[in-house]
């Protein structure tokens, strides 16, 4: 039984919690292609896991509508239950089944195969995970990276139309983040999957997705490709959650608004009139390929940290320039 | 003020070896009444003795233990029945009045099942009319049938209705947090609510619901007063018959050895059907509890409360409240001077045996902690099992094997053997305390298990002894644990019924004594304001257990 990936609509939807005041999710609005990776990006509390339990059917949403392909998830006087969706779900925990072996988490989800179907297909998954011959084991014989990674086939394995992941590096260290990262990637794109992928780790969203949602307070602030939302933040908030951002306020007019700046985007030398702020170094810390400099501008405004290469040497106290990077 | 620097010590120091002595100490005194009765499996009976014994295995053993099974697993299924679905609905949904019904649906184990017998037997009568028309017209085999069969039923559902908590309490605790995350991840795999619960809640519940339903199957093999007054002769009520009707003790002494011995048994396979499922339940990240969907599931959150309440506790409360209106339960100024002396009693008994219980636990659970001894581990751990899986009346029988060997080492007129003769309230006490020690055991035990060791290592490393640290730190952050089990113990010692009646001293009435002795004169009706007393004071000590969330080991669920 094959679906076929979906495309996924999400119109104007909203949801609120019981016995809460504000909205989880406010009138989030976009359309996923089939087989695109969506990576949805935002500090906690903004409301990606709940847009995730929206279109899983897990929560009801007050307002809008879902549309999976051609069927009506959920909208005015329709809602499909979770279990009847083909919607597959990748939590943060995995939540393997820890009184079933390995083999038989996979094939949980294969309601109605043949038993030689489940089996080719749940060996499949393992091999292409790296995790061949650990059919029989139980989940509490398995490391934290390859229960991520079993979590991950279960998913896929009945071949959902949509796959949502939440978090599902988080519990991992950076190495074996990136490690997970690169496997669930390759499988995705041989499963040929349309995925929304919710994380709060900035280069998880841009390594991951197609296109990049930057959400805050409830809403999508930013909806673009990966290169877009580094090279063009759309407003502070956005630029803030993929780097150290510095105000600096622009010497031109004091009246005028501020430079948002990251720290890559800006490099030290000389003082001179024409830098963006001159000060004095209060801290250098050492970052192995490059380094990290503080400097406290004169006019008392906020301490603006700058990258710079480690091979370039500073003291404390010196008198430096900022400019932005060429 | 001068800072004491004192180094961390590897080993532990003088203070902590007489504790470890204490802690060896207690743990055997409380398994001795055990220790004895499984001795007197291998000494020989005398002449007499043996003549009893083959008496009870002729004519008496095999009724008994048919009646007892009977008993026992039909109110284990139905407390299964009326507990499980309860638990499920109060745990998986948000529906008003959910809070309310949580802590109602535990108040049945305030009404001990003596009283509940006592109480349902206006009801029981109205049964008589369809009996005597069975009778006159199908004869009397179907009658006898009939007779048996409903006798069986009222005493189960009797059981049932006022036990079920237990089965309720353990599928709370099982079916929260992370049964209801993997319901979830279940239900995302395609798989219906009702397939997700089968294939992997209820497994995932089935060794705490186990746990529950020995609790349930360890209190109907205790009862007295409730199976006496039904008319049955379940191993317990032959265990009194034998030691007091037949002055038998060494044949009641070598029975209770052998039920101890399938208890235990029971026990193991209780364990090692518990240690089989690696089941490692994280409660991080519990998603909100939502509203039930449509009209039929709101009713079932309702029914599935309201039907075991109605039957474990407004049911009988009503029938008390009926009988203290009428005039034959007005006691006189005589019954009211034995209540209040009963209830005297029964207080000063309980927080005797609350206050040493915690003690005990205390210390036996705080040394077990601080020390790598396996010995000592696997002594108080056989010392919190012998305790509650040991019935009343085996306990009583053990004592007095305890008291027969004390005065035969310490005989009368040494000042030992003359105490020992004295003070008759002390076996009791000691008896109670072996019993219930597990209560109290279990709540300071997993009160320590939360308390991770870096606590311990921190306050190490800033200059504590163990002992400070104990006291300093863990002592504190037991209170809730402490408060919890100091409740539990002292409301399971109010109830107790076969070991008070056993071996309380001469004119000792406890207010459950009492009532059983009003029922058994034929005053039925003069047992209700000493119940009203018994089951009030009971009902406040569990609903403080619930409403500060002592008996919980993560935070109180949301309201």
């Amino acid at each position: 039984m094959i679906t076929l990936a979906n495309s996924l609509t999400v119109e104007k939807v909203s949801l609120t919690y019981p016995r809460s005041q504000f909205p989880s999710v406010s009138e989030i609005a976009f359309t996923l292609a089939p087989s695109q990776i969506l990576s949805i990006v935002g500090k906690s509390g903004s409301g990606k896991s709940s847009l995730l339990r929206a279109i899983s059917g897990l929560e009801r949403p007050q307002e809008g509508q879902i549309t999976l392909g051609e069927t009506l998830l959920s909208g005015p006087g329709k809602f499909i239950r979770p279990d009847q969706r083909k919607i597959g779900l990748v939590s943060q925990s995995g939540d393997l089944f820890p009184h079933l072996t390995i083999a038989q988490n996979v094939t949980y989800g294969l309601k109605k195969w043949r038993r030689s179907d489940k089996k080719k297909r749940c060996l499949d998954l393992l091999e292409a995970v790296g995790l061949a011959g650990l059919e029989k084991r139980y989940p509490h014989q398995l490391s934290g990276g390859e229960a991520q990674r079993v979590a991950l086939i279960r998913a896929l394995a009945p071949r959902p139309a949509l796959l949502l992941m939440d978090e599902p590096f988080s519990n991992l260290d950076t190495m074996l983040r990136e490690h997970l990262r690169r496997i669930t990637v390759e499988v995705l794109r041989k499963e040929q999957t349309t995925v929304l992928f919710v994380t709060h780790h900035p280069d998880d969203a841009l390594a991951v997705g197609d296109q990049v949602a930057v959400m805050h307070h409830a809403k999508i602030i930013q909806y673009a490709s990966p290169r877009t939302i580094w090279e063009n933040p759309a407003s502070a908030e956005v630029a803030a959650l993929f780097g150290s951002i510095n105000e600096i306020q622009n010497s031109e007019g004091e009246s005028g608004p501020p430079d948002w700046l990251r720290s890559d985007q800006i490099t030290l030398g000389s003082e001179s009139p024409e830098c963006l702020a001159n000060g004095k170094i209060t801290a250098i810390e050492f970052l192995g390929s490059f380094q990290q400099i503080f400097v406290q501008p004169d006019d008392q405004s906020q301490e603006i940290k700058i990258k710079v290469p480690a091979n370039r040497s500073f003291e404390l106290g010196e008198r430096v320039g900022v400019r932005r990077t060429p | 003020m001068a800072q004491k620097n004192k180094h961390p010590q590897l080993s532990d120091g003088w203070d902590l070896s007489l504790w470890r002595i204490l802690a060896w100490a207690l743990g055997l005194i409380l398994l001795s009444p055990v220790i004895v009765l499984l001795a007197s499996l291998f000494t020989p009976l005398t002449p007499d003795a043996a003549e009893a014994w083959q008496q009870l295995q002729e004519y008496l053993l095999e009724d008994a233990i048919k009646e007892t099974l009977i008993l026992i697993i039909g109110s284990c299924l139905l407390a299964f029945i009326l507990g499980v679905p309860a638990a499920w609905f109060v745990e998986n949904f948000h529906f008003p009045g959910r809070r309310f019904l949580s802590i109602a649906l535990v108040l049945p184990l305030a009404i001990p099942p003596f009283i509940a017998a006592y109480l349902s037997t206006e009801a029981r009568e109205k049964l008589i009319p369809f009996l005597i028309k069975v009778r006159t017209e199908q004869g009397i085999d179907t009658y006898l049938l009939w007779e048996e069969g409903l006798r069986y039923g009222c005493l189960i559902l009797l059981f049932a209705s006022v036990l079920y908590p237990y089965v309720f309490l353990a599928g709370r605790s099982a079916f929260s947090g992370s049964g209801i995350i993997l319901g979830e991840a279940g239900r995302m795999l395609g798989h219906s609510p009702w397939k997700v619960f089968w294939t992997v809640q209820f497994p995932l519940a089935r060794p705490a619901l186990v746990a529950g339903l020995f609790l349930v199957a360890m209190e109907v093999l205790n009862d007295y007063g409730a199976v006496k007054h039904l008319g049955f002769s379940t191993l317990t009520v032959t265990l009194f018959s034998t030691w007091f009707g037949l002055d038998q003790i060494e044949t009641a002494k070598r029975l209770a050895g052998f039920i101890l011995v399938t208890i235990f048994l029971l026990v193991a396979l209780e364990r090692w059907h518990r240690g089989k499922a690696r089941l490692i339940l994280h409660q991080e990240g519990r998603p909100i509890t939502p509203a039930p969907r449509g009209l039929f599931v709101t009713i079932c959150c309702y029914l599935s409360c309201l039907i075991p309440i109605s039957l474990g506790l407004i049911f009988p409360t009503y029938s008390l409240v009926h009988w203290l209106l009428e005039d034959a339960t007005k006691p006189s100024a005589e019954s009211w001077r034995e209540i209040f002396q009963a209830a005297r009693n029964s207080l000063i008994l309980g927080l005797v045996a609350t206050v040493t219980c915690l003690v005990s636990a205390l210390i036996i659970m705080g040394i077990v902690r601080y020390s790598r001894g396996k010995l000592l581990r696997f002594l108080s751990h056989a010392s919190t099992v012998a305790g509650y899986a040991s019935p009343g009346t085996v306990i009583a029988l053990g004592i007095m094997g305890v008291a027969v060997t004390a005065r035969d080492w310490f005989p009368a007129g040494t000042s030992i053997g003359d105490f020992l003769i004295s003070g008759g309230i002390l076996w009791l006490i000691f008896a109670i305390v072996a019993r219930y020690f597990s209560v109290a055991a279990q709540m300071v035990q997993q009160g320590l298990a939360r308390q991770p060791e870096n606590f311990d290592q921190a306050s190490r490393i800033l200059g504590d002894s163990p002992l400070q640290s104990f006291r300093k730190i863990s002592l504190p952050l037991l209170t809730p644990s402490l408060l919890g089990g100091a409740t539990l113990v002292f409301v399971d010692v109010c109830k107790e019924l076969p070991l008070c009646l056993l071996l309380r001293p001469f004119e000792f009435e406890t207010l459950s004594t009492l009532i059983y002795g009003k029922v058994d004169q034929g005053t039925i009706y003069a047992c209700a304001m000493p119940s009203l007393f018994l089951i009030l004071l009971s009902m406040i000590g569990l609903i403080l257990v619930e409403l500060n969330g002592w008996r919980k080991l993560h935070r109180k669920s949301d309201s």
